[in-house]
Order: structure tokens, then sequence, then C-alpha cells
């Protein structure tokens, strides 16, 4: 995998803070990313000290996005496009993760066709898995 | 693999993955107009189709088939 580390996020994703749920992407490759994100002492999505479950499944969709503007900015040389998440499946939160805590997203490709993406997300604290999900997202015509 | 069971295996993705009423599944059934199968069901298709079938869709596939029995076709010619 592609040390991704010293690249800006704001390069690879279209969300601007406070709306923007990862703080960096870690590592790249084609199949499978990793993310990074340390949940903000207050901002949208954060309630009661804890990141909710929306804020949960944002860190995913734009981890998922991530990737994809990694491929747009350093593979294919094209403008990244605005994504929109499509589909959330078998969502599995075992707690909300609190202020302060970095989490690590991994996102593993399953499918990618006419613009959509389906991806397995899982989200981790340390050595514990806080959520997963299958998400989809559906990119915008440029 | 008979064209009988590639029918029941659809058939169950249909209906419980996809929610579909089985009584809309037949034949001449069009995916899209009559089915309600939309552009992100067809990123679950071609998952479907890869880990029950073993082989992969290609987007341009979905060009010819517009219902269900060219689906169930097209498969069967696949998997011989």
């Amino acid at each position: 995998m592609t040390d991704c580390r010293h690249i800006p996020i704001e390069t690879l994703l279209l969300q601007a803070p406070p709306f923007r749920f990862v703080d960096r992407l870690d590592r790249f490759d084609r199949e499978e990313v990793v993310t990074s994100f340390t949940v903000p002492a207050d901002g949208p999505l954060v309630e009661d000290g804890c990141l909710t479950e929306a804020g949960l499944v944002e860190n995913m969709a734009q981890s998922s996005a991530a990737r994809i503007g990694y491929i747009s900015v350093y593979i294919d040389h094209v403008p990244v496009r605005i994504g929109y998440l499509g589909q959330i499946k078998n969502l599995e939160i075992n707690r909300l993760p609190r202020c302060g805590e970095v989490l690590s997203t991994t996102v593993r490709l399953r499918q990618d066709v006419f613009g959509i993406t389906l991806v397995e997300a899982r989200v981790c604290e340390g050595e514990e898995m806080v959520a997963q999900a299958a998400v989809k997202t559906a990119l915008r015509d440029a | 693999m008979t064209i009988n069971e590639i029918q029941e295996k659809v058939n169950a993705f249909l209906t419980e993955e996809l929610e579909i009423n089985p009584d809309l599944i037949m034949p001449e059934a069009r995916l899209k107009e009559d089915m309600g199968v939309d552009s992100l069901e067809i990123v679950d298709v071609i998952v479907f189709v890869d880990e029950a079938f073993g082989f992969k869709m290609k987007p341009e596939d979905f060009k010819q088939l517009a219902t269900y029995g060219q689906f169930c076709d097209f498969i069967a010619q696949k998997v011989g």
C-alpha cells in the first residue's frame, strides 16, 4: 500500500470543515484504503461528547470518497468530483466513539460500476472495532 | 446448473436482497421499469452474480439484458 499521510486531505475530498469527517488518507491501494479521523470536541454530528451514528456513517462514506479522490488526482489526473451517499447496508455499531479518540477506517472495494462504488467499511479505535457497514456512494457526472 | 436452479437463486436474491414483490417476477418483466431495479442496485446484482455464479458481469452486459428472462438466460449461457 502507498503511504499517503503527506497528502493534504482537502486535495482529495470536497467536504470542508466542520463537515469533513476524515483528517487524513493514511494508505492507499486500488482495493483498500485506510483513513484516520480524530473525533472533535464539538461540531455537527457530535452529541454528548460522542460522534453520532450519522457521524460514523459520514466517516465511512468520506473514507470511500477519499479513495476515489486519490484515484482521480494521482492516477486518472482528473478533478475530484462530488460524491453522494447512496445507501448504507448491514450497519453495525458497537459503540459511539468519544471526543478525542482517533478512528482508523478501512474501506475495502467490492464493486465499482456506472459511477457507483460499493465498499465494506470498518471503523476501529485502536484494536477495537467500533462500527462497520456496506456503503454505496455515487458520483455526480462531471 | 439448470435454468431452474439459476432462477431459484436469482429469485431469492431479488426478493430477499432487493425486496422485489415475488408477483412481479416473470420472464418478460423488465428489470428496471417493471421490477424497479435502479442504478444503485445494479451494483448489488453484479456482486450477487459474482458470488453466486462465479463470474464478473461487465457494465455493457446490462445493455442487452432488459428482462428477467434475458438475465437468467445470460447467466445460464455463462455457467454452461
